[in-house]
């Protein structure tokens, strides 16, 4: 079987949104299992401080649809209580950890910095959206995510919602290089969190689905792991709504219709 | 002409064993029914049949005549041949939870229906989410999210593409959306936008105001476009629901098809279970940050409780009208409550938790209460006559009826009435009821009067004969032998205080048929015995009488003063009675007379001392006027007595012993002693007749056992009103006494042979001129009272003398 990527450093983005609270959850858990060191990295968007007092600038309100010059101080308030939050939240979620874990704070665009930052990493989470999630999801997904999926060739988890415990981890399995390792990494991750590992093999007929089927259990057999299995279209993998879904970075493109967590694996 | 002492058949009419048409009770059919209460019997049928309103019963006698049980006999024979009456339940009003709905259903079918409802809801809880899970819905949910999704994504993305085409960016920061110039995907410094030629700068803000005014638009359709998003998924969600609902429902609805109520409330069911859907969706609440017991009280009856049907009448097998006879008619036992259970220190209530009351039971049928209980209880009687006025149970507790409860209850639909209410009580609180409560009347026409005695005769002697089957063969007694039977009936005369009725008492008579069926017992026979009889009415009085033994043997000590020989002027044995419990007595008392020169009054000094009652003040009143028709018609008289019970520590009424304190002041007057050797009781009227009185039995057995304790000389008796000689039911010992001459019973109808038989001396008539016979004892009574006369103007003479100095 091929063999899973490491995992001995995670990164997490934070900006205190409620799904980058979910991705930090989400890693401590990852790295207590594997041992792995946690990184959390909060960006001071450059774009943001370039905002406050500039002379063409204008903001509107999301909570009261008001129209307003950007702030200077109200922004700079704003940004530092984001950042205590997340440094708070950061000590909460690692304290009890037993590795090592850092928590980074970066001057520049988001995107660029994160992907600086992802090089280093085996795992890299990010929040599928930076708003809360009880609004109307303005995008299907963030910028930043979809940017960060792009840009490294690091596997990135993106989260849609906290992970549930003890739910299946489904893997979509294509045969393809990268699906081999999508699926020794969601086998590990299965193990680890011990919870059954759910095949999907989509394919253009029935008789090739079940083919793929076999090979991937093939594969997975000898981990000894609790093992579902199935032939399934690609949008019926996304409705089923598991835990995390591990997709080879070969379906990429499925991420922005999923409404799951998804683990895409390069 | 004197009275002859009566004779032993007089003083004790015997029923003949011999003559008894049977052997024993064993060969007897036990009485079905009740003994010498005909109008009693008959008012209870009239009251069943009259089914017009207000026809409810009051069943009136003494305790013990077996008012409850006849009442409970004749309307379980009625309501068996009458029809089992409705279930009802009480059920949720989704328009007004507040105010629950009750359903009638036919008899034994509440049940059935309750369980209906139960698998509705486990049925619902299992097609609803199936439903819902089912890819038709999905997708369906999917499409109109997805075309909202796009809408947003079409109008910001309309925003973020102009805004890209001049070089600005849509920004999210911490406190909303921001528009800033852009180059090369950062937002241009202060500085660097300064620098700008002013063209620039002013297309920049041009282009910025327009996208404002774009973004401020689109942002202000959200809220309405989340409306009109979720109002589709309701829609969606209201017709997949629907659809399930009615398909599950379908078969309900169908079963109870001929019950409109019914229909309706699964109607309003369907409707509210359409509009709550995603109850059925979520599973149950389960907070683990809730305490465990706090959990168990929030899911308790699940999540579904005004789903349930609470059955507050079951009719399932039963058969026929129901006889309910409520013990504790409390007002909330009567019309039924609304019980609170505690949730986290607050007290909440639902329909599930109405209760019925024993209305509710015996709707359709009978309810009998027990008068003197359920005036005793508050509000019980008042809630019972609305109830009864308006014909319908309204389940409400007092706090509300008054307005003193302000925490929100529930104001359960009343539920029509159609019952009779039987009350059973005592005679005096029926006449206090009458009297002074307006509504009584109209609500209770009926009164069944029972009676406490019944005529003797052959065919009551037979029927009487048959109670005793009856409680033998209830009770696995041995049976009874004819003269056991014949000194049953003798006890039952006794017991109504007259030698030719019998009591209907039943209580006492079947304690003295288990209790001489026990002696019997101990005597290791089958068959119970006069004897037995005799020791069982023995034992009953040896158990009761400690106060009467401990009177009888101070008299024999002469701690307490009975003289029963010689003669004493102006002292006289009366006779008392004195009643503890259920056991009577009676009890000799001395009375005493002293008579001088005074103003013409008779003294009565209990009632001086506030001792003696108005009957007794009466009976004195009455002999002093007879005193005065008789001696003061040609001068007044001056004279003064003093009437008193000797050693008396209680309180005196009645007027039984009004013709004993005539013979006293008669003797005092005349200067005539009284034989001790005898004692009297009677009331006198104004003409010196002789009267009847009460417990004539005990007052002679009273003075027969001071007699007897000193030794009978064959000179004591007792003078008793003739009027009195058919209630005479002695004891066996005093009539043995009497017919061996040892002792008497003397009937006397008037003052004049009372005062002979207790003199010796003649009282005298009047002769033409007017004067009583010399030696005679009016004679010294009138010649007494001359001399007072002459006295008393004598001594007036000599004040008027001084006064005219």
């Amino acid at each position: 079987m091929t063999a899973a990527p490491p995992l001995a450093r995670v990164l997490v983005a934070l900006d205190a949104s409620p799904l980058s609270l979910a991705a930090l959850q989400a890693a401590t858990l990852l790295a207590r299992r594997a041992g792995a060191e946690v990184t959390g990295l909060f960006v001071e968007d450059v774009n943001l401080s370039r905002l406050a007092g500039h002379p063409a600038a204008t903001s509107i309100s999301l909570v009261g649809g008001l129209r307003r010059d950007p702030d200077h101080q109200i922004l700079e308030h704003a940004l530092r209580v984001q950042l205590a939050a997340v440094r708070r939240a950061f000590a909460d979620a690692t304290g009890p950890l037993e590795q090592a874990s850092k928590f980074l704070v970066r001057q520049g665009r988001v995107e660029a910095e994160l992907l600086a930052a992802a090089a280093d990493a085996d795992l890299v989470l990010v929040g599928g959206c930076g708003r809360p999630e009880t609004m109307v999801p303005l995008v299907r997904l963030g910028s930043i995510a979809r940017a960060v999926v792009a840009g490294t060739a690091r596997p990135v988890l993106v989260m849609r919602h906290s992970l549930p415990a003890a739910q299946p981890i489904a893997v979509l399995y294509d045969s393809s290089a990268a699906a081999r390792r999508a699926l020794a990494l969601a086998s590990n991750l299965a193990a680890a969190t011990g919870v059954r590992l759910d095949i999907i093999a989509p394919a253009a007929d029935p008789a090739a689905a079940r083919a793929r089927e076999a090979e991937a259990r093939a594969l997975v057999e000898p981990i000894l792991l609790a093992v579902g299995s199935h032939p399934a279209t690609l949008a019926e993998a996304g409705r089923r709504r598991p835990a995390l879904l591990v997709l080879p970075v070969s379906a990429r493109h499925l991420l922005e219709a999923l409404p799951c967590s998804v683990l895409v694996v390069p | 002409m004197l009275p002859s002492p009566l004779t032993a058949d007089q003083l004790y009419r015997r029923c003949d064993a011999a003559a008894l048409p049977f052997a024993s009770t064993a060969e007897l059919a036990p009485a079905d029914g009740p003994l010498g209460q005909d109008r009693a019997v008959a008012a209870v049928r009239f009251a069943i049949g009259m089914r017009s309103s207000g026809y409810n019963l009051y069943a009136l006698g003494p305790v013990g005549t077996g008012k409850l049980a006849l009442v409970r006999q004749f309307l379980a024979q009625a309501a068996a041949e009458q029809p089992v009456p409705d279930d009802w339940c009480y059920v949720n009003n989704f328009a007004e939870p507040h105010r629950p709905k009750a359903l009638r259903l036919p008899a034994g079918q509440a049940q059935a229906f309750r369980k209906e409802m139960e698998h509705l809801v486990e049925e619902l809880a299992a097609a609803l989410p199936a439903a819902f899970e089912g890819e038709e819905y999905r997708t369906r949910r999917q499409v109109i999210e997805e075309q909202w999704k796009e809408r947003h994504e079409a109008a910001f993305g309309e925003v973020q593409k102009r805004a890209a085409e001049h070089s600005v960016a849509l920004i999210r920061t911490p406190v909303g959306l921001a528009l800033a110039p852009v180059r090369d995907g950062e937002v241009l410094s202060p500085d660097e936008f300064g620098k700008l030629p002013e063209d620039e700068q002013h297309r920049y803000k041009a282009v910025m105001a327009e996208l404002q005014e774009q973004l401020e638009h689109t942002l202000k359709a959200l809220p309405q476009w989340e409306r009109q998003q979720r109002e589709q998924i309701r829609q969606l969600d209201r017709e997949v629901a629907a659809w399930v609902i009615g398909h599950v429902m379908e078969e309900m609805f169908n079963r109870h098809d001929r019950l409109p109520q019914v229909k309706e409330y699964l109607e309003a069911v369907r409707a509210d279970a359409v509009e709550t859907v995603d109850e059925f969706l979520k599973p149950p609440a389960e907070d683990e940050k809730l305490p465990l017991r706090a959990r168990r009280i929030l899911s308790e009856g699940g999540q579904f409780r005004r789903y349930k049907v609470n059955v507050v009448v079951d009719r399932d097998a039963q058969s026929g009208a129901p006889v309910i006879y409520e013990d504790h008619p409390t007002q909330a036992n009567l019309v039924g409550r609304v019980e609170h259970i505690a949730q986290f220190g607050a007290l909440v209530t639902d329909f599930n938790l109405i209760k019925a009351g024993a209305l509710h039971r015996a709707n359709g049928g009978y309810l009998i209460l027990d008068a003197r209980k359920l005036l005793t209880q508050p509000f019980a009687y008042e809630e019972l006559k609305r109830t009864l006025r308006a014909h319908e149970i309204r389940i409400e507790s007092p706090y509300q009826s008054l307005g003193l409860n302000s925490t929100v209850s529930l104001e359960p639909e009343p539920i029509p009435m159609d019952l009779k209410i039987v009350l059973v009580g005592e005679p005096m609180l029926y006449y206090l009821l009458s009297h002074h409560d307006p509504d009584f009347p109209v609500l209770f026409k009926v009164a069944a009067d029972f009676d406490y005695r019944m005529e003797r005769s052959e065919d009551t002697v037979v029927g009487f004969a048959r109670l005793v089957a009856r409680v033998v063969s209830q009770e696995k007694l041995k049976p009874f032998g004819r003269s056991a039977v014949a000194r049953l009936v003798e006890h039952a005369a006794r017991l109504a205080g007259d030698a030719e009725k019998l009591t209907t008492h039943v209580a006492s008579i079947v304690d003295l048929v288990r209790e001489s069926d026990y002696w019997a017992g101990q005597d290791g026979v089958v068959q119970v015995e006069a004897p037995h009889v005799q020791q069982a009415v023995d034992a009953q009085v040896y158990r009761s009488d400690r106060v009467r033994e401990h009177i009888q043997e101070e008299i024999a000590r002469g701690t307490i003063l009975i003289d029963t020989a010689g003669a004493v002027v102006g002292q006289i044995n009366a006779l008392a009675v004195w009643q503890l419990g259920r056991f009577t007595f009676g009890k000799p008392s001395r009375i005493t007379c002293r008579v001088r020169m005074g103003k013409g009054e008779v003294v009565d000094i209990e009632r001086e001392v506030q001792l003696g009652g108005p009957l007794h003040s009466k009976g004195v009143l009455i002999l002093s006027s007879y005193l005065s028709s008789k001696f003061g018609l040609d001068r007044p008289l001056s004279l003064s007595a003093s009437l008193v019970f000797e050693q008396s520590y209680g309180g005196v009424d009645g007027d039984s012993a009004s013709s004993t304190e005539l013979y006293a002041l008669l003797s005092a007057l005349a200067e005539v002693p009284i034989h001790q050797n005898l004692a009297v009781t009677g009331s006198v009227n104004q003409y010196g007749q002789v009267q009847a009185i009460g417990g004539v039995n005990e007052k002679i057995e009273g003075f027969f056992d001071v007699c007897c304790a000193r030794g009978l000389t064959g000179e004591q008796g007792v003078l008793i009103p003739a009027a009195n000689i058919r209630h005479l039911m002695l004891r066996p010992d005093v009539v043995d006494a009497c017919a061996a001459g040892r002792f008497h019973v003397w009937p006397v109808e008037t003052i004049e042979q009372g005062i002979e038989l207790l003199t010796g001396v003649p009282a005298g008539a009047t002769d033409d001129k007017g004067e009583f016979p010399p030696g005679s004892v009016f004679r010294k009574v009138a010649a007494r009272l001359g001399s007072f006369a002459r006295k008393a103007r004598a001594v007036s003479a000599a004040e008027e003398g001084k006064n005219g100095k």
